[in-house]
């Protein structure tokens, strides 16, 4: 494990966005890219909705993913860079792919739009992608 | 942002919103498996009750029958 091993990731520090694509990369290095099946719930903290729960399989070799939503009846699906939701297919990345689905995205912590390197994500430029693949098979 | 360990092999991160840093988000990572199992944001808390690897030739899964939830899932770090 090398997350607070390097000089560059410390614990109990607060760092900056210098220090961002060092733990991304170490993030997804902690993960061998498999074919997983998630189940879980979430919940709204205002407490306006019942919590659901969901049902994922994520598979990081072929960037494919579908999911399931407790009270949908459609299956979310990505596959061969398209997305397929209630809304019909779109061409997307894979990294940015998990906007209608944010569970997903707990599989690939990585890859969530908290990094403050979202902006590159969001304009869904391949560099910010293969970043991701490689850091993935490190 | 902030990384802190506990129990072991949990790993906390801790984000400050880009724009009022007293808004926070913390993901709950699972070092040996690279996975957050948990996610407490600003306005959703969402938890992983089960993971696991599938085999090579393991089918997708139909859609899952959800049943009630009895109650919250707790985490024991």
């Amino acid at each position: 494990m090398r997350i607070g091993h390097t000089d560059e990731v410390r614990f109990d520090t607060v760092l900056t966005e210098a220090d961002v694509p060092t733990l991304r990369t170490e993030v997804a290095a902690l993960r061998l890219p498999r074919r997983r099946l998630a189940r879980g719930v979430s919940v709204r903290r205002d407490g306006r909705e019942r919590p659901w729960q969901f049902q994922a399989v994520v598979d990081e070799q072929d960037q494919s993913w579908m999911f399931d939503r407790q009270g949908d009846s459609h299956r979310d699906r990505y596959a061969e860079g398209v997305l397929h939701s209630v809304d019909g297919p779109s061409e997307v990345s894979f990294a940015r792919s998990g906007t209608v689905a944010p569970p997903v995205r707990l599989l690939t912590p990585e890859l969530l739009l908290l990094w403050g390197g979202a902006r590159e994500l969001l304009t869904d430029a391949r560099p910010a992608d293969q970043g991701a693949l490689a850091a993935v098979h490190v | 942002m902030l990384v802190q360990r506990i129990k072991e092999h949990w790993l906390l991160f801790t984000f400050e919103h880009e724009f009022d840093p007293a808004q926070r988000t913390t993901l709950v990572v699972d070092e040996r498996d690279g996975v957050a199992h948990r996610s407490y944001d600003v306005g959703q808390i969402t938890v992983l009750t089960e993971l696991r690897v599938m085999e090579d030739d393991e089918p997708i899964p139909s859609r899952p029958r959800f049943s009630r939830l009895q109650e919250w899932p707790t985490l024991e770090y």
